[in-house]
């Protein structure tokens, strides 16, 4: 039986050689990988070319709140100035009927 | 000479404070109107608005141009559901604070019975107009409009029909910068 496991462990533990063309396949796998530079400089582009996108799009918007605001303002102070105008306006009506 | 340059450098640093009204005595009144409008505008903000109103060398081109002297816009717009939602001394607060600065007025007009007030002030320099004010005070409704930079009411007026703004026809005899203009012109 001890004898028996014994070749069953020796028969395990043997050597063995491989396979053909293993030790090819074994160094190919080991080699650095090298991405393509041009793969590279696309990429970076992108980015860059995204980047500006992004950053025009902010730029708009900010200016298109920019806009809106000053010109939200620019109409509410017309708006009161009308508003004095109208009260001067009848003012003085009021102070010629009372002394024409 | 350094305490010369430092205190120069704080004079600078401060210069774009002083060109603003205080309004903090107008916080919290958006929460309690039934319609309000708060915008400041600083010069960068007016800057970046400027280059998106409209072609400078087109129709719009003078409009723009006098948009471009203007460093800063503050509004402050409220109305209210009911008389009495604000305090009536903000306006002589506000008064008092534009009157330090060495602003005019040029139209004031008060009705205690009604409590309004109307109030148009200007500021000068050297025979320029460097900026306008208003305060505006009715029974529900309060507003503060000031505007620092080298325009004239005359000129804000004449805005009125561009850019989607109403026409105003409004030219108030006694604006200061338009009787300066009439005294260059004699």
């Amino acid at each position: 039986m001890h004898d028996d496991f014994e070749a069953q462990l020796r028969a395990a533990l043997s050597r063995q050689e491989p396979s053909p063309g293993f030790a090819e396949r074994v160094i190919a796998q080991a080699q650095p990988r090298r991405a393509p530079s041009r793969l590279w400089a696309l990429a970076v582009a992108a980015v860059l070319v995204a980047g500006i996108f992004v950053y025009r799009d902010v730029q708009q918007r900010r200016a298109e709140a920019a806009r809106e605001q000053t010109l939200a303002a620019l109409r509410i102070t017309v708006e009161k100035l009308n508003r004095v105008q109208a009260k001067l306006a009848s003012r003085q009506g009021a102070a010629e009927r009372e002394n024409p | 000479m350094k305490t010369a340059l430092l205190t120069a450098a704080f004079l600078c640093a401060m210069q774009p404070l002083a060109a603003q009204l205080q309004l903090s005595a107008l916080e919290g009144l958006a929460a309690k109107a039934k319609e309000s409008a708060e915008i400041n505008l600083d010069a960068a903000t007016l800057q970046l608005a400027n280059g998106f109103l409209g072609n400078p060398k087109g129709k719009d081109g003078k409009a723009l141009e006098l948009l471009s002297k203007v460093k800063a816009i503050q509004v402050r717009t409220y109305e209210f559901r009911s008389k009495g939602e604000y305090d009536a001394a903000i306006v002589p607060a506000i008064r008092r604070q534009l009157q330090s600065q060495g602003w005019t007025v040029f139209v004031n007009m008060n009705d205690a019975e009604d409590g309004e007030t109307f109030e148009l002030y200007s500021r000068t320099e050297n025979g320029r107009s460097t900026g306008f004010a208003m305060v505006a005070a009715e029974a529900k409704e309060l507003a503060v409009i000031y505007i620092d930079g080298d325009i004239n009411l005359s000129e804000i007026a004449g805005l009125g029909g561009q850019f989607g703004i109403p026409r105003i026809p409004f030219l108030p005899k006694d604006d200061p910068k338009k009787s300066n203009d009439k005294k260059g012109k004699e």
